[in-house]
Order: C-alpha cells, then structure tokens, then sequence
C-alpha cells in the first residue's frame, strides 16, 4: 500500500538512513499501532499514527516547533512512549519524550542533553535496564573546529543527561574535520555504536552495558564517500550487520557473528541509496532504492537465501510496467510491444515503427499496464511532442473512463516528468478493472491522442519510478 | 468499575478448529516512511508483504467451534496454536487487535492444520 501521509517544507523530512523514525507498538492494548514522525517544516516535528491496516491516519500531533532544520531520531520502549532527539534552533541537542496511556500520545518538556558548542543528527536508544542512550555528532567550534561521534547517557528517563548539559560526555570516534554520522542497535547486555567519520571509514565501539565502558574503537570497513548511507541492526542471536551504499553504487553488507567479521558481501550493484537493514530471527532483510536512470528510484528489497541474496522489487507499484504497448491507428500491425524499450534508459528507443513517434495522430495510443494497480508513470522523452492534446484514461470493465491526473494535465510536451495519476494508491479508482489488451490482461491506463503531433514525442523511458528517499524502516 | 461488565467482556476465549496455514516463514511486513520531493517534499507511508506469501488473518474471517464470528476488535490477543496433523506454525510477530500473521514452519513438506486458541488478555 501507499498513502501520502503530509507534505513538508522541512530539507530532510524522514531524516538520514542511521535514524529511526517509524515505530509500532509493542505490546498492550495497542499493540501493532503504528507511530510515524517527521519534520513538517525546517522548525517543526509531528507524530502521526495508525491501527491495523494503516488506511486511515490521525491528525498530526506537533512534538516540537524549535528545531533545526536537521535530521532527528527517536526511539520507542516497551509501553509505547516515544523518545524524540534533535538539535535546536541553537543547535543544542534537546529531547522530549511523548508518553503513551490509553491509546494517546502526550508531548512532554523539553530535556537539554547537551548544549556545549553545536550537535547534530542525533540518535537514540533504550536499553533492557531502562537507561537511554543518545549518540551523536559533536561539533566542538569552541575548541578545534572538529567533528566526534559522542554518547551520553540518562538514567532519569530523559530528565538529566550525564552531569548536565554542560557535560561533554563520552567521544567515541576521533576528532575530524568533516561530519559524521552515527547509528545505534542494541544486542545481548551490549550497545553498539556503528558510524562513519572521514566519509569512508565505518567505525564500531561496542559497550558493555553492565559496566557502562565502552571497548576500543575498531574499522568495520573503508568504502568511498558512505557519509550517512549505512545503517546497523541486530539479529535474535547477536550477529551485528551494517548495510552501506558508496556514492559510486553497489549496496553492500558486512556482518559480525559475535567474533569475527565476515566478508564484505556486495548485494546489488549499480547506484542506490538510503538503505535499510532488519533481521528476521537471524536473515538480514534490506531494503533500498535503487536508481533506475534519469534520476528515478524504484525500492528494492534483498534477503538471504543460503549463502546469496535474492534481490527483488520491493512494492509492485513501482519499477518498470509489465506492459507496455504503443497503438498507432495508422500503423500495421498497430500495437507493438515497447516493455523492454520502456523499462531501458537506452535514449529514444519508444516510439511505433510505422510512426516513428511515441504518439502521432488522434487516436494514437500509449498503454502502461501492470499486474497490480500503479499510481504514476515517469516519463523521459528524448523528443518533446508539440502542439498535441492526449486524454488520460483508465478501464472500469466495461469502458475507458477519463481523468485527469493529480499532478496536472500532461500532453507529452515535456522531457522529463513524474505525471501522478493518483495522489496515493488508497485512492486509485475502486473501480479501475483488469482488462485484456492486445491478448494481454492488466491494470491499464493509456494516453489517448485527441488531436495529432506537429512535433512528435518519442520516448527514453516509462515506468514507475520514483523519486523517494530516506526510507525509515518500522522498528 | 462496572464489574459485571468487565466480567461479561473480559478473559473472552475463541477455539477455531481445523485452521490450514500456508503463510510463508521468509514472510518481512515492512511498514516504511519516506521523502519523495516532487516540488514539494512528500511524506509517504509504504507497506508491503516481501519475500514470500503472507498469511495475514483478520479475526472477523474466523469462525469459532459454535459457527459464531470472532468480533472485529480483540484487546490485547494471545493466540494458541495446537498442531493436529504434525506440521508445525507459529505467528510472526506479535498479534494485533485486528489481525495476527502466522506462517508454517521452515523444512515442512506438509501444510499444518491447527485448532487456534485465541484469548483476549485484559
């Protein structure tokens, strides 16, 4: 499914791929609810949430409105309350915690973790002692100019941090020059600290919770230009594993079993971003956007199986459509299958033989079709059509039936846009039936030509892409 | 504190016989939130059943040992499962109020039919 839950004016709404943002309800009443936060704006956080099976949300609940435009991270316990850290308009590190009873989130005070010098991207955990923990990125303007990972601690749920605020804690990375970014998972009686300074390097510090002291940093891996693109989770039986994307591509995991290091194990390559990592009992399950061209992403989703991964499309809505047929009345035969050409982003290679043209004259038709209702196309033309009009329409079972899609009307005339038919697929027409084109059965949607092309559009590439990003794995 | 009430609607058990699971163990619901900037920056929530074939049950679509429907809605579920022709189950993840997911269990050549065992823990 896929429901838009809000727009925002915020740089990084869903935050950076180490921080948690999504969580459901463990236990209770309530269990299996749904939690969602977000940066509605460069200064505001909000909460929504949902019951089984997440149609219908509730009205936003304003966590905070001094934040800065950074990302934040928070945190769910056992009962349901939601701890919420973030850097300050004056880049201290706050947090609040929203206390959960009888099926409704409270926001709390304010809390100051640090207000030495300026922090930023957060995250925070609390472990089976009750304690919280809070990791971030410390930038010491005051002192030398530079970047650490550092943790401090509260046993007071959230009221003191360390000694105060004043209270640098501890640093666990050395001091850098540039950012660095920071995630954290516990395991059995430990914490683990995983962050990459430097861009490149991905560090470890593990601590041992019962004496609170944290073991010697060590490398888990030097991969170019990582920043935040990695994120850690824990399986049932201890195994640590850190999922990474290098801005020249290829997604990657390395895994610890409790005593070694395992290979670095390359899952898919290519372009990607924003990975996620789960473990189900012990199978790492990841989850990330993979670039399909011309600055489209479609989720990917890859899990162990044996010793490989299989990877597969993560959502049937998006990706490239199962079929793709051009219709040129003209033409002869008239439809011709252009999937392949579709799902490329070969230049210029989706267009009707006879025609020579995506679309030509009135009449002429573009058919998108999928085995599962889809809500957009992304269209990439390497020539724009000029002075042509199409209808969008989409079958019923019985006819074709017009709209006009969400993101406005679109005649080809453009080189490169994402046309939304549907703001989200819960409200794809209910009445929208699989029908048989071209002896083939789909979900269709077809661009018909109401007056011809002066200029002919030809096209790159169609299909479902996307342009999402910073994918925030329930927790 | 109604206690008739509590005592009428409390502790209710529902016993749903001969159940056939054929949900798949490798079974990932992963519930997402993410950015999409399209002029605008979007907050777009994503669920999806991966890896394998789900078997999402919602209470509503049982029948208990009487014929009787489960109710919609059960507070706080524990959930049962008595094997009765040797192939094992179990639930992934934690039962919800409205729906549980439950999944034979890896290396079975056989799919398990179970009575299920359902109780609402107030």
């Amino acid at each position: 499914m896929q429901k838009l839950l809000a727009t925002s004016t915020a740089a990084r709404p869903t935050g950076s791929p180490p921080q948690r943002r999504l969580f459901k309800v463990p236990s209770g009443p309530f269990a299996g609810r749904l939690a969602a936060l977000y940066a509605d704006s460069p200064s505001g956080i909000k909460l929504v949430y949902s019951n089984y099976p997440y149609n219908n949300w509730s009205a936003p609940i304003t966590v905070t409105s001094d934040s800065s435009d950074t990302p934040f991270s928070a945190c769910i316990d056992s009962s349901g309350n939601i701890y919420v850290v973030y850097s300050d308009t004056s880049h201290d590190l706050k947090m609040r915690k929203v206390s959960f009873s009888g099926g409704r989130w409270s926001v709390g005070a304010a809390s100051t973790i640090i207000d030495a010098d300026d922090s930023f991207r957060p995250v925070i955990l609390k472990d089976s002692d009750g304690k919280l923990w809070c990791l971030f990125d410390h930038h010491r303007l005051s002192y030398d100019g530079r970047h650490y990972v550092r943790a401090k601690s509260s046993v007071d749920d959230g009221m003191t941090w360390g000694t105060g605020p004043a209270d640098l804690g501890t640093a666990l990375s050395a001091a850098w020059i540039d950012p660095v970014y920071v995630s954290v998972c516990l395991g059995i009686a430990r914490l683990y600290a995983v962050y990459c300074v430097n861009h490149s390097n991905i560090m470890l510090r593990i601590c041992d919770l019962a004496t609170s002291i944290w073991q010697d940093e060590s490398a888990i891996c030097q991969i170019d230009s990582i920043d935040d693109q990695f994120d850690s989770a824990i399986s049932g039986d201890g195994r640590l594993g850190v999922v990474m994307i290098s801005s020249a591509g290829g997604v990657r995991l390395k895994e610890h079993d409790g005593l070694t290091w395992g290979g670095l194990v390359e899952i898919e390559a290519g372009a990607a971003r924003s990975p996620q990592i789960y473990y189900a009992g012990s199978s790492p399950q990841i989850i990330f956007m993979k670039h399909t061209g011309n600055g489209y992403y479609i989720p990917r989703f890859a899990r162990k199986s044996g010793e490989a991964f299989d990877v597969e499309d993560a959502s049937p809505a998006f990706g490239a459509f199962d079929k793709v047929f051009v219709f040129c009345v003209a033409g002869s035969p008239q439809y011709q299958d252009k999937t392949a050409a579709a799902a490329s982003s070969a230049t210029g290679d989706i267009y009707h033989s006879d025609s020579q043209a995506l679309l030509d004259g009135a009449g002429d038709c573009l058919y998108l079709g999928g085995l599962s209702k889809f809500n957009r196309a992304a269209a990439v033309l390497s020539t724009q059509g000029s002075s042509g009009v199409v209808v969008w329409e989409y079958w019923n079972g019985f006819d074709w039936v017009q709209f006009v899609p969400s993101s406005g009307a679109y005649h080809f005339e453009l080189s490169d846009i994402l046309i939304q038919f549907w703001q989200d697929l819960s409200v794809a027409p209910a009445e929208w039936q699989v029908g048989l084109i071209n002896g083939h059965n789909a979900f269709w949607v077809r661009a018909r030509a109401t007056t011809g092309y002066s200029i002919k559009p030809v096209g790159t590439q169609i299909l479902a892409g996307s342009k999402l990003d910073d994918l925030a794995l329930v927790r | 504190m109604n206690i008739t009430l509590d005592y009428l609607t409390g502790n209710r058990k529902w016993l749903v016989r001969d159940f056939t699971v054929w949900g798949d163990a490798g079974t990932f619901d992963a519930a997402i939130i993410a950015t999409e900037d399209l002029g605008v920056s979007t907050v777009i929530f994503l669920r999806e059943l991966l890896g394998g074939q789900a078997q999402v049950v919602e209470y509503t679509d049982l029948v208990d040992h009487r014929g009787n429907h489960l109710p919609e809605v059960i507070s706080n579920p524990t959930i049962v499962i008595i094997p009765k022709n040797g192939a094992a189950a179990y639930l992934t993840g934690s039962p919800g109020n409205m729906s549980f997911a439950i999944a034979k269990a890896p290396g079975g050549s056989i799919e398990p039919v179970a009575d299920l065992l359902i109780m609402e823990m107030r």
